[in-house]
């Protein structure tokens, strides 16, 4: 009992008197032990889970700004729309400049716009699904948010995530943004048509990746001149057939 | 800047575990950061303070327990520290490195102050004053 008071209460506790009220305030530890992420983790798992029932396989496809994600992307619905049922949603902080890019190629495309955003997070990917899978989908692009950063921490609930490198942007790049190519099991190096009129050494960027992660698959093409494009194409076959 | 979208989800977090204690206020919150985690401390700090604006953690210190990475390496099977961004293994030098820790980014636990006013007539089963 509290001597102060006469309270019943046995926890401690302080004093103060409000217009003649007693008022205790009392300091306790709340233990968690959760991810802070882990809304998203649970947006990204109810994706999965949904993907999963309807036979898609989903893609983040995640690089820096300018890389040639959309370019790859049109290559690829392109070659690819005819045999296997595609469906896109680009993110970008403002417009939907790439969903209207990749419009009538067969694909079902919708947009986010992230707004303040520097990534796409699990929940924005799952309001869009129902709508953007349409029946007989086989394979989702997801084209995340133009950074080497920040995606990386926000998992979609994609099957995979495909890293975009291209070779105007410097062979170092793995190495000064690891955690994106630490996290993606695929590399794709883009505009290799550019190779002969940049200073890009292609050894070293294939080395720098392996390091980072031991066994990645690096793929190189050209979505302009088509140079590489039908490993990349047979890669997706493979894994919508999985 | 993610650093900004981690604040808010902890700062949901513990506003979500708070629900229902409504004179509940919270001093501090302590969080778990992997060096691998991609996290930048610093920036999340600051982010902490402008989106911990105007709800029940403005006040709260935001404590950050580092958590250096360790890995146990494939080669030669023993445990090894690691430094970022290139996971070699510190006694045989291979790259082929199982991360057992360094990637968390969790809410450890939080302080709170609760506040309840109490009646004028203290309740005593014996009746005394």
């Amino acid at each position: 009992m509290c001597e102060k008071c006469g309270c019943a209460g046995s926890h401690h506790h302080d004093h103060e008197h409000h217009g003649g009220h007693h008022v205790h305030s009392a300091a306790r530890t709340v233990t968690v032990g959760e991810r802070i992420l882990s809304r998203n983790d649970e947006a990204a798992a109810w994706n999965r889970r949904w993907l999963k029932q309807n036979g898609v396989v989903a893609i983040n496809l995640v690089s820096s700004p300018g890389s040639g994600k959309t370019s790859l992307l049109e290559a690829t619905l392109e070659r690819i729309s005819g045999r296997i049922t595609c469906a896109v949603i680009t993110g970008d902080q403002r417009t939907d400049n790439d969903a209207r890019r990749l419009m009538g190629r067969g694909a079902a495309v919708a947009a986010i716009e992230t707004r303040d955003a520097c990534h796409l997070d699990a929940s924005q990917v799952g309001l869009l699904l129902p709508g953007v899978v349409t029946k007989g989908t086989k394979l989702l692009f997801i084209e995340n948010v133009g950074n080497l950063i920040c995606p990386a921490a926000f998992d979609l609930g994609e099957r995979i995530m495909v890293a975009l490198l291209s070779v105007t942007e410097g062979e170092d790049k793995p190495a000064k943004y690891p955690s994106v190519f630490t996290s993606a099991p695929v590399v794709v190096l883009t505009k290799i048509d550019l190779l002969p009129y940049v200073d890009f050494k292609l050894d070293t960027c294939r080395d720098y990746l392996n390091r980072m992660r031991p066994g990645v698959s690096i793929l190189e093409l050209s979505a302009r001149n088509g140079t590489g494009m039908d490993a990349w194409i047979d890669w997706l076959e493979q894994i919508a057939a999985e | 800047m993610h650093e900004l979208s981690i604040a808010q989800a902890l700062i949901e977090q513990v506003e979500g575990r708070l629900a229902g204690k409504p004179a509940a206020s919270v001093c501090s919150v302590t969080i778990r950061i992997g060096d691998l985690s991609g996290v930048s401390p610093d920036a999340l700090e600051a982010a902490f303070q402008v989106a911990s604006d105007g709800t029940r953690l403005a006040a709260a210190k935001l404590v950050i327990e580092r958590v250096p990475a360790l890995g146990t390496c494939q080669g030669c099977r023993r445990e090894t520290s690691l430094e970022f961004p290139f996971h070699v293994c510190g006694h045989c030098g291979s790259t082929d490195v199982l991360i057992l820790r360094g990637r968390e980014m969790d809410l450890v636990s939080f302080d709170i102050e609760e506040t309840t006013p109490m009646p004028d007539e203290p309740a005593d089963p014996a009746g005394r004053r």
